[in-house]
This record gives structure tokens, sequence and C-alpha cells, in this order.
């Protein structure tokens, strides 16, 4: 369920509970800061503001995610959460295996890079959990694929693969936003 | 303190057998117009699987390793395709685990995921694959 709130303003794009998304610095790099001077150099918009929070009812936990944007929010979030909501690994061993429960912060870290390279009206991606709390965007079209993957004991990376070219590529996802968002729109 | 022991692949494992993966439906992802498993099922660092040759010595169906997960779906992987990555495969076969247990052990790349979920062949698959 997605609704408009009224919350402080400071913290752009996703966050869970009180805590940014960006729960952890990435390696050398701190990607809060450049996506705010990404925003602030490129286009300027005008200053973030509260935009709504989703609610997903996740087994007997409503779990709550809020979004500061820029005006409305994007087109594919919808999708992805309905994605993340069906998809939702629930409880210890949810795979028949050993897997951990899915993590909100992991989410919320992955939500925030999608704000990064996905354009409003942008092909949404599928949301799969991972076994170890974490949870990967993914989308395939064409036989080419693309990965975005945020695990619980790793900072985010990301993985395409064209067949036609035989270019597959690989790597962390801080400081790659820019190949992955060109990769994205040849999709 | 001894240094952890490092995981070595079992060469009584043989390149013809076959490496069994239930598959839940929440890691199913459609690729043009097919159902397969998510790169994210192969990305496990103990990536947990059943020895097709050893499920199929005790008798068993490879099927017979989904029993008590009727919700879910059987792969397999080619174990001739696992060593092409330097990933150890192992038994992993004392109780309480199945006699025919194994695992493929390390930090996955998105590359070994990925390879494996393109040379995954359906065992029980689901409908719409």
């Amino acid at each position: 369920m997605i609704f408009p709130v009224a919350m402080p303003v400071g913290t752009p794009a996703f966050s869970y509970g009180s805590q940014s998304a960006w729960f952890r610095k990435q390696p050398g790099v701190d990607v809060f800061a450049r996506r705010e001077l990404n925003a602030s150099t490129l286009d300027r918009p005008a200053a973030r503001r509260p935009i709504a929070e989703v609610e997903l009812e996740i087994g007997a936990e409503t779990i709550r995610f809020s979004y500061l944007g820029e005006g409305r929010l994007p087109d594919w979030i919808e999708p992805v959460f309905e994605s993340i909501s069906q998809r939702w690994g629930i409880g210890n061993g949810w795979d028949g295996h050993s897997a951990k429960p899915t993590s909100p912060a992991c989410v919320g870290e992955l939500l925030n890079c999608l704000e990064l390279v996905m354009k409003s009206e942008g092909m949404p991606p599928t949301m799969t959990p991972l076994a170890d709390g974490g949870m990967q965007a993914e989308w395939h079209k064409n036989g080419k694929s693309l990965e975005i993957v945020v695990s619980s004991d790793d900072a985010p990376e990301y993985y395409l693969f064209d067949p036609a070219t035989g270019r597959e590529e690989e790597g962390c996802f801080a400081g790659a936003e820019a190949l992955v968002e060109e990769f994205l729109e040849t999709l | 303190m001894s240094a952890p022991i490092e995981p070595i692949d079992d060469a009584s494992i043989l390149d013809e057998d076959r490496l069994l993966r239930r598959i839940p439906p929440n890691q199913l992802c459609m690729e043009d117009g097919k159902l397969r498993p998510s790169s994210a099922v192969f990305r496990h660092a103990e990536l947990s699987v059943y020895i097709e040759s050893m499920v199929v010595a005790q008798g068993r169906a490879a099927e017979d390793v989904l029993s008590n997960y009727p919700n879910e779906f059987l792969t397999a992987l080619p174990v001739s395709e696992v060593r092409k990555f330097p990933y150890p495969i192992v038994k992993d076969n004392e109780p309480p685990h199945d006699p025919a247990h194994g695992l493929v052990v390390g930090k996955k790349t998105g590359g070994f995921a990925n390879a494996m979920k393109r040379c995954h062949l359906w065992v029980v698959p689901p409908p719409g694959s």
C-alpha cells in the first residue's frame, strides 16, 4: 500500500525506519553524498521532500519504507514493491535450505540503487531474494541480463551480460551507476 | 590456533554426474517467455545440492528430493559445468543431512551464478517453463 505522508525533510530516496537505506559506506566512496552532488549539479531539481510511505504486509509483519523525492513517485515503484512483497523470503529456511529471512535494510539499499539508475517509466525489474537475507533486482530481455545485487555482507554489485556481443561484466555498483544506467537503456 | 581447513574438490564426484537443486517459487524468473531459476539461487556461499548418482544408488528417483517440498521445483547442474569455476564440490552427507547431500563451496561471482542459470536442466519444471 502506498500513501502520502508528512515526514521530516532531509533524507533522500528510500529509508527504512529511522535510518537511511544507505546504511553501509561503499568502499572509498560515499554514494549518498555523490547522489546529492549529482542531483544538484546535473539538473538542479527542486529540494527533495516527503512524497510517500510504502507499507508492505509481510507475513504477520508490516514493513514501512519512506520515499523522499522531487515531485512524484516514479512509475516503477508500484510494480517493484509488488514484486518485493510477492517474493520476500519469510522466516528461516524459506528456500527449503538454510536461507535467512529477507532483510528490510538490504531491500532499502537496493531500492536506492534503483533510484540512481532507473528512469521513472523504465522497465521494472523482478526482485529476487538471496539466501543470505539480501535481494537482487534483475532484468532479462532478448537474452541480455542485468542484475543489481545487495547481499547482507557486501557492498552492492552489478552484473551484466549481452550474448550478442559476448560482453559480460560485474563489479562494485558504486562508481558504475552510469554504466548500469546505459546498459539498462538497451534492454 | 590452527588455520581453517580449505575444502577440497571431491574427485569421486564424476564430471558426468549432475547436482540436483530445489528451486522455490520466489526464486523463479521469467526470461524471454520461459521460467528459469534466478541466478540468486546459485550465489549461495554454501550451495546445497544433491548428488544425482548417490540419490539413484539409494534406489530413489531424482524427484524424491522434492518429497517434502511439494511447492518447489527441481533442476540439475552438470558437474562438468560447475567445475569450470574454482568452487570445490564436496559431500556433506553425515547425519542429519541426506545421504546424497553435497555442497558447492565458496563465495560465488555473478559469472558463476549466471552460467549455472544458463546450463541448468529442469528435472521437475514449473508450469510455463
